[in-house]
């Protein structure tokens, strides 16, 4: 019997959870940092002349007012038609959101904007939102398919340990601390990737 | 007790989810805690819940009451090998080709309503066709089968969200304002696009208090259980949760998860078997969890929910400060 659904286990759709992507990030570089900050944004309207892009969850080291002006990339995930594009622009205006202290639209301007761009930008923005929101909770809570190098991990775990016995019997006695080593060695590999695997279940299980 | 929730529509959009096999199994718990059972195999074109139940060769099935060959609903209902199950078997889609009319359907649902049984099981077909979708509404009580599959998440979400605006366009069949708003939702996104139904209730706080006490009312209304099946590993359980999130943000209504049914191969075995599940096999891990389901559906079956608790605190609030708004304003 699986354990019963409880709200502790509830996927959380935030741009801070893992596995959460977006398809609209903006690269701006804050007044007074040295560091560039890539911003998970959606797009909230589009016409011929601009664009708003809805910040959700503005970093609090970065002050919005000094952003106004501020030259920013925005990168647009591939649409099934083109790849990544981006756009080179500037903030041109700012307003707070209604979600809380850290949620903003920003305005820029599409004057520079290609024909790529623009179909990439209408074709993000025309997706269903239920739908989409549907597929980023997906992602969050989806098993990661097991990759080879895990698979690795444990041949050469099983391998080490093998060996390490194969060995106790065959060499002499003042190899032995070599096929200690190897079956220690090999037992540590298994273990220690059965913890991770058994870790990653649970902390994908309580969301 | 009087049953408040006598009726009950299996559904779920996609096929190959294991409706049936719910159907049946449910039908069998409830009827081992003394209820009167009978199942409508209501897929029409796709019938199988007697095969299921080890009939070969039906003797009657819905069509012999669609075509007017026997009088009475009643008359169609088989006696199975299950003690205290009924069973009607389902027909080729007649009722598709037939096209009937929504009062005509109303007439077939009030009618099977009125079986012998102390509860009636609707095992729905695939897809969204108005006509699963118009037996999905009625019934009292709504369950939605899925597995934590993409396809299913993507076709139960769907399902709903059809019968939700089924439900809306019936309710609202003659105001044209609320048409064309729920029908924007459908269109090609345009700017000031509606994408939710709070957007949608946000616009008829303009039509008045009367006309939003009504939305409100029939968002309500529809509440509807979430059951995972096939599940394997506790991460499948998420399937329900994030169908339940975004029905919440987007269509303002909240379905609860019943539970779920675990991955279970005694129930392919009683399938090839054409032995009923859990027939036989009452220890099995899903054989326990139908009995727990049958458990909840029988509470809900006797209790009326409060209706406050069928929406969230967070939706219920924003409906209050709708409906305070327009009172305001009227």
């Amino acid at each position: 019997m699986k354990a019963p659904v409880n709200n502790d286990t509830a996927p959380r759709f935030d741009v801070k959870s893992p596995g959460v992507t977006s398809d609209c990030y903006l690269e701006i570089e804050p007044q007074g940092e040295r560091q560039l900050a890539w911003l998970p944004v959606h797009i909230k309207e589009l016409t011929a002349e601009g664009v708003v892009l809805e910040l959700v969850d503005l970093p609090d080291k970065i002050q919005v007012e000094g952003l106004v002006d501020q030259s920013a990339i925005i990168h647009l995930a591939p649409d099934g038609l083109s790849k990544e594009t981006q756009l080179r622009t500037q903030v041109a205006w700012f307003r707070q959101g209604e979600l809380g202290a850290s949620h903003y639209l920003l305005g820029f301007d599409l004057k520079e904007a290609d024909f790529q761009f623009r179909r990439s930008l209408k074709n993000l923005w025309a997706r269903p939102k239920d739908i989409s929101d549907l597929w980023k909770y997906w992602d969050q809570v989806k098993p990661q398919p097991a990759t080879n190098d895990g698979r690795i991990i444990f041949y050469l775990g099983g391998g080490a340990f093998l060996g390490g016995v194969a060995l106790h019997f065959a060499l002499p006695d003042f190899h032995q601390p070599l096929a200690i080593i190897l079956i220690l060695a090999g037992s540590l590999m298994i273990a220690g990737k059965c913890l991770w695997h058994w870790w990653r279940e649970r902390s994908l299980t309580r969301g | 007790m009087a049953v408040i929730k006598k009726l009950w529509s299996i559904g779920g959009g996609k096929g190959g989810i294991g409706k049936s096999v719910f159907t049946l199994g449910l039908g069998i718990s409830l009827s081992r805690m003394g209820k009167k059972i009978i199942l409508v195999d209501a897929d029409l074109g796709g019938a199988n819940l007697h095969t299921l139940m080890g009939v070969r060769f039906p003797p009657c099935t819905l069509e012999d009451f669609l075509l007017n060959r026997v009088d009475r609903l009643e008359d169609i209902v088989i006696e199975t090998q299950v003690e205290g199950i009924g069973l009607i078997c389902g027909a080729d889609d007649i009722l598709g080709s037939a096209n009937p009319t929504y009062a005509q359907k109303v007439r077939i649902l009030q009618q099977i309503e009125d079986l012998p049984a102390d509860l009636v099981l609707l095992d729905l077909g695939a897809g969204t066709s108005y006509n699963i979708l118009d037996f999905f509404n009625y019934s009292q009580g709504r369950i939605c089968v899925m597995t934590n599959q993409a396809t299913s998440l993507q076709n139960v979400y769907g399902f709903i969200k059809s019968a939700l605006y089924r439900q809306i366009s019936r309710e609202f069949a003659k105001d044209h304002e609320v048409l064309s708003l729920v029908l924007q939702t459908e269109t090609i996104p345009s700017e000031g696009k509606i994408e939710s139904v709070k957007e949608l209730l946000l616009q008829l706080q303009v039509g008045g208090e009367e006309r939003l006490n009504r939305f409100s009312q029939l968002l309500q209304d529809f509440d509807l259980f979430l059951l995972v099946n096939m599940v394997k590993e506790d991460p499948d359980l998420q399937a329900a949760r994030i169908i339940a999130k975004v029905c919440e943000s987007f269509l303002s209504v909240v379905p609860k998860v019943l539970g779920h049914l675990s991955y279970d191969p005694a129930i392919e075995q009683a399938v090839n078997q054409m032995v009923p599940f859990p027939l036989n096999r009452d220890s099995s891990p899903a054989a326990l969890d139908l009995k727990e389901i049958a458990q909840i559906v029988l509470a809900h079956c006797y209790k009326q929910m409060d209706p406050g608790q069928k929406i969230s605190e967070k939706g219920l609030s924003f409906l209050a400060r709708l409906q305070s708004a327009a009172a305001k304003m009227t």
